[in-house]
């Protein structure tokens, strides 16, 4: 009788230690997009050139539209619930714009050249102006008290700053040393949960992961472009194509790079690394995108119509 | 059948002759009116300068690069003969089949649309998808003025060198 238990006890372990060893060898080889909303078509007057995106624990989408210089909030099923904003400079209004993030209570918006963050709640009314003394090049919203952004390089060090609710610089990043040509250490950038930051240069072939603490874990060349193309304007050379575009994480800590020039399918395709910078998988979006956001129910959202139409996707993976 | 289609045709064209009178015009009065109108077009088309803004669709899409124009538009459009203004917006069709160009038309449309309502911008804005005036706009934007008085027609890029904005107003003016 207990030799029987013994042995039942031994195939139960073997048995969890076989599933676990599955578990863990569990790996991402293959992202598959389903188009679950659409908003915008080319025949109504709701977006015309959309450029920032956010999605709050709702499912309410907030919008930025540069051509009609306003925001937009849609709930979960795409219907316009409100619009706000309008051409000015006045409080909450925008000249250009941008980017777009949201926490738990606010929404921040960036004008392209409005040195701070305009600050809405979810009902898009204004609530005030952060004054950060730089113009945002990429925003995360960490919390309310945690804004973190990047400025041009040649504006600022190139660095991941980070400022609290009153615009004070509480830490800052500092990615690149280098005295690096014109440009070539912009990023678009991204936080896991655990604080790990994760960069993709825009006219580079690289993509790095750093510590919360400020120390660089890893750093690979996915495409191995050797060199980008650049053009003389005015006094500046300056890059003109685009490596990476934008970055997101998964709720599983996959990052998602949007490929650029350099991609074989242009500005469509998308990159999934694992958080070791593992390159798991490629897929193709259906139209070219200038950005990529993935909300918390691991929702892909793009864009198409060259602005005009939102696209959400439910992205469903297969694993090995 | 034929005769009773004939019949139709008589009978409108009896109705016709009858509500001409009826409508103060007659025959006379109806040619008079017409060399009338010919003739205030033609002197309207021949006494003021034109004025024809080209921008390329590219620069659409970046909306602060266009606030130097815009700032000229509503300066112009405070002309009194500001219906002499028109626009063109130039669409690249180099590498694109039929189905993009009709795609691409559709979404320069739209653009155009919110463009103008949200800057009001009420001077007509015409599509060239053929692209007609693409070296004209080369890739940015720019000013056609047909200048009337001069006798010649000029081109401007923005941004516009100081002086040029008062050249031209000054001739639309005139």
């Amino acid at each position: 009788m207990i030799e029987r238990k013994s042995l039942l006890l031994f195939l139960l372990f073997v048995a969890l230690s076989i599933s676990q060893g599955l578990l863990e060898a569990k790996e991402l080889r293959k992202v598959s997009l389903e188009e679950v909303l659409s908003i915008g078509r080319l025949d109504d007057d709701t977006l015309f050139q959309w450029a920032g995106v956010a999605v709050d624990p709702q499912g309410n989408i907030y919008l930025s539209d540069a051509m009609d210089y306003s925001l937009k909030r849609f709930d979960s099923q795409g219907n316009l619930i409100k619009k706000a904003g309008g051409k000015g400079q006045g409080p909450g209004e925008f000249m250009a714009p941008r980017l777009l993030d949201c926490s738990e209570n606010y929404l921040y918006a960036t004008d392209q050249d409005f040195r701070g963050l305009k600050v809405f709640d979810r009902e898009l009314n204004f609530v005030r102006n952060i004054m950060i003394k730089m113009l945002v090049s990429d925003l995360r919203i960490l919390s309310d008290s945690e804004i973190a952004v990047t400025s041009l390089p040649m504006l600022e060090k190139p660095a991941v700053f980070i400022f609290d609710q009153e615009g004070k610089l509480v830490r800052e990043i500092k990615y690149s040393d280098r005295d690096s040509p014109l440009m070539m250490d912009v990023v678009s950038f991204d936080f896991d949960q655990e604080r790990n930051l994760y960069l993709a240069y825009n006219f580079q072939d690289r993509i790095e992961k750093w510590s919360k603490t400020g120390e660089k874990l890893w750093s690979i060349n996915l495409l191995k472009v050797k060199k980008v193309k650049k053009k003389k304007v005015s006094s500046f050379v300056v890059p003109t194509e685009l490596v990476f575009k934008d970055v997101a994480i998964d709720g599983e800590g996959n990052l998602f790079v949007l490929g650029g020039h350099f991609s074989q399918n242009r500005s469509c395709d998308v990159y999934v690394l694992n958080p070791e910078g593992k390159h798991l998988a490629t897929f193709t979006l259906p139209d070219t995108s200038h950005c990529i956001y993935i909300d918390g129910k691991n929702c892909l959202y793009s864009r198409a119509n060259q602005g005009i139409t939102l696209k959400k996707f439910r992205m469903d993976y297969v694993y090995q | 059948m034929y005769k009773k289609k004939a019949k139709t045709g008589i009978f409108f064209f009896l109705l016709i002759m009858i509500h001409i009178p009826l409508m103060g015009l007659g025959w006379q009065g109806l040619y008079e009116r017409f060399a009338e109108s010919q003739a205030d077009a033609e002197s309207r088309l021949s006494s003021h300068s034109w004025l024809i803004f080209v921008m390329d669709f590219s620069i659409l899409m970046c909306t602060p690069c266009l606030d130097s124009f815009l700032n000229f538009y509503h300066e112009v459009s405070r002309c009194p003969k500001k219906e002499v203004v028109w626009g063109v917006l130039v669409l690249d069709e180099h590498g694109k089949d039929n189905a993009e160009m009709k795609l691409l038309f559709r979404v320069a449309e739209k653009k155009v649309r919110g463009f103008a309502k949200a800057n009001n911008i009420r001077c007509p804005i015409l599509i060239d998808s053929s692209a007609v005036f693409r070296d004209i706009a080369g890739g940015g934007t720019a000013i056609i003025l047909f200048d009337h008085r001069r006798n010649c027609v000029r081109k401007y890029n923005f941004p516009l060198q100081p002086g040029q904005k008062g050249e031209i107003i000054e001739t639309l003016t005139y």
